[in-house]
């Protein structure tokens, strides 16, 4: 790397104590030189690329607004007021998370309660704390939140309270706000585009190293297998696999080793976007075995898993991670199909495409919703927009041919 | 050549081979078949039923038989300068529809197959017109207006979802303006719109790939002998430039085919489109097997077919490449 330490300026007619001290002085100068690792070169070169980081930031504010829309005072993504609420454009009227239904429904019981008998009243009571109780509200207002998401919701409650923010992107045909429904469908696409994406890193990068470290016929089998698969419309096998999967009984005999719909979700699209990566992966590693430094590592006695591991393994990810963030994207869309054509995200869990199916589905000659299309079609069209500026600058930024230029 | 074909060959009734049994078995692993879901039928009868369409033999021989069917091949004799020969064309039998009454799976293909061709004939026929002279435009007027402007709609082209396009087009000119009109088939005005929403990502990856070829080729050394040559402008871009820069835009025609075939799955149920296509959809929902096998193979074939074509046309573009 540092070519400045080859020439050593020590002579051996100087007797030993300069020399040492010259050695010392050497040390002084390599120590407060530098070295630009390819990391921090690839980074150089991407804050280069204005647009490259607009699309960082944009995903980073995303990602974050994803996890924190438990906190955020939105109104409930799956209650509905088909009576009271449905279609309604965007406006700013005031809103409240509880919504008026459930005003409806306290007023009623208080009502009768103060009508009834004395030996009804504490029933009602009950019902009445039981309406109002925390507990109750989380499991009617959100689907099912996990622990940490249920967390979430308490501060949010506590700090909010009733208050939401308005339907400024207004609600869908079951009375429900989009605004909030983007919000949670966000979750829901992003973590499926990136935990299947890391499934198909995982398959591919293992096979593909396999491959090219081993070589030969061994290579020649497994990489045949990826020809066959690549010629296979594999969408088709895919939601022929997804409806077999969820057929009710194999889907019951899953969830009881704890394999929710979801989760084939993710292995099944991670299962077929690994074909590139196992490929490219075979060739960065077929090209690199070969390569001079990994020799020279050898000559200074490396040992074989410091030479994977420090040498051959950051070499292939930059290569791995332009991949990921093409895959993302591509996976997003997969997912955002499948929940279109209804086989993907099973209701009441949201993700971006169900949205724009939804849309779809009330849209007549006659009356046209307009916000259900645009809001949850726009985030995911800008979201996968930044993704593909962010990947094409990361390609630029980590292509070693293109350095420089 | 000959060679190359009968390989690709091989491995095309080897991968048919592959696809057929996987959704062969993965159908027989779902437990209860499709007549279970019939109402009040005694068991008699759904006996006799299931043994009409021969379910109640063994696995294997149910395996084999419908391979069988699939594999069938009609002898086209024909005679060529003398030499007589038999051309083997493939007819296969996918069985009756599980869920659609009085059809055969070969007649549901039938009528979708042409609707779905067309509509990504079309599709395909704009990307590469588009694309091309996008992509061309952009590289010889480089870093111009157009250039900037061509290649944020590429971006755009390729980053937006097809159905998102699709439902917005629907949303803007078929509801709103009223250009086009909603729905139905057979008026090539109704096969404008579904075939410009699949064809928009592809025309814009072509566009993008158009540009960096041209810009790549068009700073080579033989394009400088065909100025020094005399020739016009027009000429050396359109004639010698064009031809390189085009190779990386067929080698991409085999992935953009596949693309195209999955698009249409989305586009047909969108703009209501009775292609194969939604027929899949449809029995893949309603557990119609024979029905989703069927299209499954005869997408696998097609998109053989159409990367063999690429091949082949990749070596005629280019002399340099030897198709082997």
């Amino acid at each position: 790397m540092d070519s400045s330490k080859q020439d050593n300026p020590v002579t051996p007619a100087r007797s030993a104590g300069t020399a040492l001290e010259d050695y010392a002085q050497l040390l002084e100068e390599a120590k407060s030189i530098q070295g630009v690792s390819l990391w921090k070169d690839a980074w150089k070169r991407l804050r280069r690329k204005r647009v490259a980081m607009l699309s960082l930031w944009f995903l980073v504010g995303l990602l974050v607004l994803a996890v924190l829309t438990p906190l955020l005072p939105l109104q409930s993504p799956i209650r509905q007021d088909a009576q009271r609420r449905k279609f309604e454009s965007p406006n700013l009227a005031a809103a409240s998370l509880r919504g008026e239904k459930f005003k409806g429904q306290l007023k009623e019981l208080q009502d009768r309660q103060a009508t009834v008998k004395s030996d009804l009243r504490d029933e009602l009571d009950e019902q009445i704390a039981n309406l109002q109780s925390h507990e109750y509200q989380v499991n009617v207002l959100w689907h099912q939140p996990g622990f940490l998401t249920r967390g979430l919701i308490g501060i949010r409650m506590a700090i909010f309270g009733d208050w939401a923010i308005p339907s400024i992107c207004g609600t869908d045909n079951l009375g429900r706000d989009v605004l909030s429904r983007v919000c949670w469908g966000a979750r829901v696409s992003l973590v499926v585009g990136i935990v299947a994406t890391l499934v198909s890193l995982l398959i591919g990068v293992s096979y593909g190293a396999t491959a090219g470290y081993f070589g030969g016929w061994v290579d020649n089998i497994m990489m045949r297998i990826v020809d066959v698969i690549y010629s296979v419309p594999f969408i088709f096998v895919v939601i022929f696999l997804i409806t077999i999967l969820s057929e009710d009984s194999i889907k019951s005999s899953l969830e009881s080793y704890g394999i929710n719909q979801i989760m084939i979700f993710y292995i099944v699209i991670g299962a077929i976007y690994w074909l590139t990566m196992a490929r490219v992966v075979r060739g960065q590693v077929i090209s690199l075995k070969n390569e001079q430094f990994i020799e020279a590592a050898r000559t200074v006695g490396c040992s074989r898993r410091r030479i994977i591991f420090r040498h051959l393994i950051p070499n292939v990810m930059g290569i791995v991670i332009v991949y990921l963030t093409l895959t993302i994207p591509a996976v997003m869309r997969f997912e955002a199909f499948l929940s279109f054509l209804g086989l993907g995200v099973a209701p009441p869990d949201v993700s971006w495409g169900l949205l724009v199916n939804q849309g779809i589905k009330v849209i007549t000659p006659l009356k046209i919703y307009w916000w259900l299309v645009l809001f949850s079609g726009a985030t995911l069209a800008v979201t996968l927009f930044a993704l593909n500026f962010l990947g094409d600058g990361l390609r630029d930024a980590l292509d070693p041919r293109m350095k420089n230029r | 050549m000959s060679r190359f074909l009968l390989r690709r060959l091989g491995w095309m009734i080897l991968t048919i081979w592959v696809v057929y049994t996987v959704s062969f078995f993965l159908m027989r692993v779902v437990p209860g078949g499709p007549f279970d879901s019939e109402k009040n039928v005694p068991d008699v009868i759904k006996r006799n039923i299931e043994a009409r369409y021969q379910m109640d033999r063994p696995l294997v021989e149910q395996y084999f038989t419908h391979l069988r069917n699939i594999m069938q091949v009609d002898w086209y004799q024909f005679r060529l300068v003398g030499f007589k020969g038999l051309l083997p064309i493939p007819r296969p039998d996918f069985g009756p529809s599980y869920k659609l009454e009085d059809y055969t799976v070969n007649e549901v293909l039938a009528q979708g197959f042409p609707i779905s061709a067309s509509l990504g004939i079309f599709a395909m026929v704009f990307a590469i017109t588009l694309g091309v002279t996008a992509g061309l435009v952009s590289a010889v007027a480089r870093d111009s207006f157009y250039d900037f402007s061509f290649m944020v709609m590429a971006t755009l082209g390729i980053a937006v979802p097809n159905f998102v396009l699709a439902s917005l087009a629907i949303v803007l000119l078929v509801f709103n303006w009223q250009i086009f009109p909603a729905a139905g088939w057979g008026e090539l005005r109704q096969v404008v719109l579904p075939a410009l929403c699949l064809g928009a990502p592809f025309a814009g990856y072509i566009a993008r790939l158009t540009r960096t070829g041209m810009l790549e080729v068009l700073g080579l050394d033989y394009i400088r002998t065909a100025y020094a040559k005399g020739l016009s402008h027009q000429r050396v871009v359109l004639r010698h430039g064009l031809r390189g820069a085009l190779l990386p835009v067929v080698s991409y025609l085999g992935p953009a085919t596949a693309g195209i075939l999955t698009g249409s799955l989305v586009l047909e149920q969108i703009f209501a489109l009775p292609g194969m296509g939604s027929h899949f959809i449809e029995a893949a929902t309603q557990r119609d097997y024979t029905l989703a096998m069927g299209v499954v193979l005869v997408y696998t074939f097609l998109l053989f077919v159409m990367n063999t074509l690429v091949d082949i046309s990749y070596g005629v573009i280019d002399p340099r490449v030897e198709v082997e």
